[in-house]
């Protein structure tokens, strides 16, 4: 694993070179083709130094003798043009690549993963799909290298403290919690909801998250102090606000709360006196109506105290939803031994970039764990919706689902205005409400 | 239990034997069935599994004429009548599915390796008989136990061991202590070594690590710092900045061996390493960075630009907090690091042919057997079991008296 660090500094970034090359060979594509290697879907232990090199060692004889070009990709994909001459060659080449990896999931999963291992192009027909394809893994790097950047620099931490507030400490954490334990949060209580949405984008609630907005709290009892800045503050803050919320929930004459509902809770609550007695107070047929959402953290922290708490849990009826997946933690977690009823896919960009074998990686989870099981949340744009689609996610949330709720409201009001004008056209006719 | 220090012990052990008592009077149909939590493994035998454990059985109480006795030991008995064993068989199933990982529910239920449950047919003299006697004997242990439990009250132990909890109100008074305490004499070190057979064992690195009984004696007598693992967390990136100063002081290219040091991946965006990393930067390769997995779980993102930034200056990356049952729900070698350490405990003793080693096995496989550590080696068992997977590097007080004892035998053999 150690030569992963040599892996950045002895291959340079080819990027740069790559976008020239495809700028020069506008003018004279006639004839050449293209070939990329997947090799960034590769398992990380799969795609060391290596096995990089290795891997490039079979065009050699190409590169030398002027029929061919490579580029070597930060994640690891090559990019091999050639002149169609020597296609049948290049194949030989690629299946040989192939044969290397063939006891990798890329590989050996192809069949029912429904992977890509390498994508074949006309350079005269098909140029405009290059550039895209290129240009999306370029944009993904400049992304990755400027929020390494910027980590790291003083400037921008000033600048997001200025806009954040001051940092949680210990003194602040300890007058916040006080304050918890008095304030009435039950006007903090928001809730979103996650809707299965149809191919005209029309969507239908199938359950409400019901949280506390941080931004609110911080508003309301601590302005000027970011109450993120610290995740182990924050953490064990969290803590005093699950127990909040489970008193909230257990006055319903003060919140409403109707349908199906899902709240996040640490595993400690779970386990605590607080828990027992929300959970007595909630009559059996309930249960099966709510959704619990642990994090990731929180569940390897104390595994055992997880598995113990899921087997309590599902027994009494309730679900247990695995909340913050990003694509990193979903190739990492074994999420069917997890054994959650439910996921939470958190929405970005990467999943897009990934191409198509992430998106069968997505797929596959989705298919073992059933469409209505999984959500994608946090969708802002048209175009996370469109992802989710693709890879057979079957619920969805975030800004964009609260923009299309409120649309499809829009329509409906309409609808109902029309019908009542229509109505009252027609004599003899009441105007009484339409059950739509 | 009420603690009763004068009279004849009462509790639920001698409810259960009145109870036995009268199904002797009218045993048709009764039977008992023993739960023996007890023998769980330690760390899932927490006080509140076990009330879990037995709420699980309200509604089934409620329901059936049946009742259900918590002997102090965290044993469950119930004792039924006229009641068909697969309905009983689903509640019972369901305090076994409770825990999953524990060799004691891996037998199949009712078969005669089931350690979990055993029945007893009370209609039947003999065994209510044999039942009674078992039931007798538990009394006495319990008594025992509570003879015990009184001394070692006296004697202040559980004090000790407890301790008021860590909470937001005292966070910021021990902080405040731990960045003003000398730590520099509580900084100890323990070596990672690559065992080849028949040879004395070579030095991979040395970790430091600051004593933390020790320290908590100096700044937080009579507090639990383990009750939040969050707080205990966030004391820790204070201890990072302190050790970070006091390794940084130190003349590093008189360091024989390579060293590691426990961080959090916060530690390593901050201006105090920064400052480290430019006293420590010709010595980077022989400087190893240990993160907790609950760090990088917490934030992934961050856990790959650290990663990639102490790879670009040179130190290697190593990932802890790892043990065999984890490595069955996540696969550690995707995370990049130079090497993996898996803390042993007695409980993986005797695991060397289940589905779980087969998990760990391919995690050495994949990350390399050069890059896996298995440390907290306190005996045989464990660097057998180490063994068996192929791991070749071990750290742990057991490693440690045995690569002794071989230096000296070398030096007599000269």
């Amino acid at each position: 694993m150690s030569d992963k660090a040599i892996t950045k500094k002895n291959i340079p970034s080819q990027e740069k070179l790559l976008i020239d090359y495809i700028q020069r060979m506008e003018e004279h594509r006639v004839g050449r083709s293209v070939v990329q290697i997947h090799l960034s879907s590769l398992r990380p232990y799969n795609r060391r130094e290596s096995h990089l090199r290795a891997a490039a060692s079979y065009f050699e004889g190409f590169i030398s003798d002027l029929s061919g070009q490579l580029f070597i990709l930060r994640g690891g994909d090559l990019f091999f043009f050639f002149k169609n001459e020597i296609r049948a060659s290049t194949e030989t080449a690629v299946q040989q690549i192939k044969y290397m990896f063939s006891d990798d999931p890329l590989v050996a999963d192809e069949l029912t993963m429904h992977t890509v291992f390498s994508s074949w192009f006309d350079a005269e027909s098909q140029f405009s799909d290059i550039q895209r394809i290129i240009q999306v893994l370029v944009n993904a790097e400049e992304r990755r290298s400027i929020e390494n950047k910027n980590r790291m620099d003083a400037r921008s931490a000033l600048k997001e403290k200025q806009r954040l507030g001051e940092p949680l400490t210990p003194e602040i954490l300890s007058r916040m919690e006080s304050a918890l334990q008095r304030a009435d949060l039950s006007n903090l209580l928001r809730r979103q909801f996650a809707c299965s949405i149809d191919k005209n984008l029309i969507p239908e609630q199938v359950f409400s998250e019901l949280f506390i907005s941080i931004k609110d709290l911080r508003e309301t009892l601590m302005p000027n102090v970011n109450l993120l800045s610290n995740r182990w503050l924050f953490q064990h803050m969290t803590e005093t606000l699950d127990k909040r919320m489970l008193s909230m929930l257990n006055k319903t004459d003060r919140v409403t709360i109707s349908g199906n509902i899902s709240f996040n809770l640490n595993i400690r609550t779970l386990l605590s006196p607080e828990f027992e007695s929300f959970d007595a107070s909630v009559s059996a047929n309930r249960r099966g109506t709510m959704i619990i959402e642990l994090q990731k953290e929180d569940i390897f922290t104390d595994l055992r105290a997880y598995l113990f708490a899921r087997e309590f849990i599902q027994s009494l009826g309730y679900k247990i939803l695995l909340d913050g997946l990003t694509l990193q933690t979903l190739q990492i977690i074994d999420h069917n031994k997890i054994g959650a009823d439910m996921l939470k896919l958190m929405w970005n960009a990467e999943l897009i970039d990934g191409g198509e074998n992430v998106l069968a990686l997505v797929r596959t989870m989705v298919d073992g764990m059933g469409s209505r099981n999984v959500v994608l949340c946090r969708c802002d744009t048209r175009e996370a919706i469109d992802f989710g689609q693709a890879a057979g996610i079957g619920l969805y949330q975030g800004r964009y689902v609260e923009t299309l709720i409120a649309e499809d409201e829009r329509r409906r009001d309409l609808m109902r205005l029309k019908r009542r004008i229509e109505r009252a056209s027609e004599p003899g006719l009441g105007d009484e409400e339409d059950d739509m | 239990m009420a603690v009763n220090t004068n009279t004849d012990f009462e509790g639920e052990e001698t409810a259960l034997l009145a109870r036995l008592t009268r199904v002797h009077d009218n045993a048709a149909g009764s039977f008992a069935v023993h739960m023996h939590l007890s023998n769980l493994r330690e760390s899932n035998k927490q006080s509140y599994f076990i009330t879990i454990a037995a709420r699980v059985f309200e509604d089934f109480l409620n329901e059936h004429e049946a009742q259900l006795f918590t002997i102090f030991n965290g044993d469950l008995v119930l004792v039924c009548r006229n009641i068909e064993v697969d309905t009983v068989d689903v509640v019972i199933d369901k305090v076994r599915a409770l825990f999953p990982e524990d060799p004691l529910t891996l037998n199949d239920p009712g078969s005669f390796d089931d350690h979990f449950a055993s029945w007893h047919d009370l209609s039947q003299p003999d065994e209510l008989q044999a039942f009674t006697t078992t039931v007798n004997e538990i009394i006495d242990s319990a008594k025992n136990f509570l003879e015990t439990s009184r001394n070692k009250l006296q004697g202040k132990a559980l004090e000790e061991s407890f301790g008021t909890p860590l909470a937001a109100d005292n966070l910021s008074a021990i902080n405040q202590q731990m960045k003003r305490t000398q730590i520099a004499d509580l900084i100890r070190n323990q070596s990672v070594y690559r065992v080849i057979p028949g040879e004395k064992g070579e030095i991979v690195f040395r970790e430091y690590f600051i004593a933390m009984t020790e320290l908590k004696a100096r700044v937080a007598p009579g507090i639990n710092l383990f009750s939040s693992p969050w707080l205990f967390q966030y004391l820790t990136e204070t201890l990072d900045k302190r050790m970070l100063a006091v390794i940084g002081k130190r003349n590093l290219s008189d360091m024989v061996d390579p060293i590691s040091l426990n961080m959090n991946i916060d530690t390593i965006m901050s201006r105090d390493f920064q400052k480290f990393n430019e006293t420590a930067s010709s010595f980077t390769k022989n400087i190893v960075i240990e993160f907790q997995m609950i760090d990088i779980f917490s934030d992934m993102n961050t856990y790959r630009h650290a990663c990639d930034f102490l790879h670009e200056c040179g130190y290697k990356v190593l990932v802890d907090g790892l043990n065999p049952m984890i490595i069955n729900y996540f696969d550690p070698s995707m995370l990049l690091s130079d090497y993996l350490k898996i803390n042993w405990g007695p409980e993986f003793t005797g695991d060397e042919n289940g589905d779980a080693i087969n998990e760990v096995r391919e995690v050495v496989k994949h990350a390399g057997k050069e890059h896996v550590i298995l440390a907290r080696v306190d005996s045989q068992d464990a660097i057998r079991w180490g063994a068996s997977i192929g791991i070749t590097r071990y750290q742990g007080y057991f490693i440690d008296r045995l690569v002794l004892a071989l230096r000296a035998q070398k030096r007599r053999d000269k």
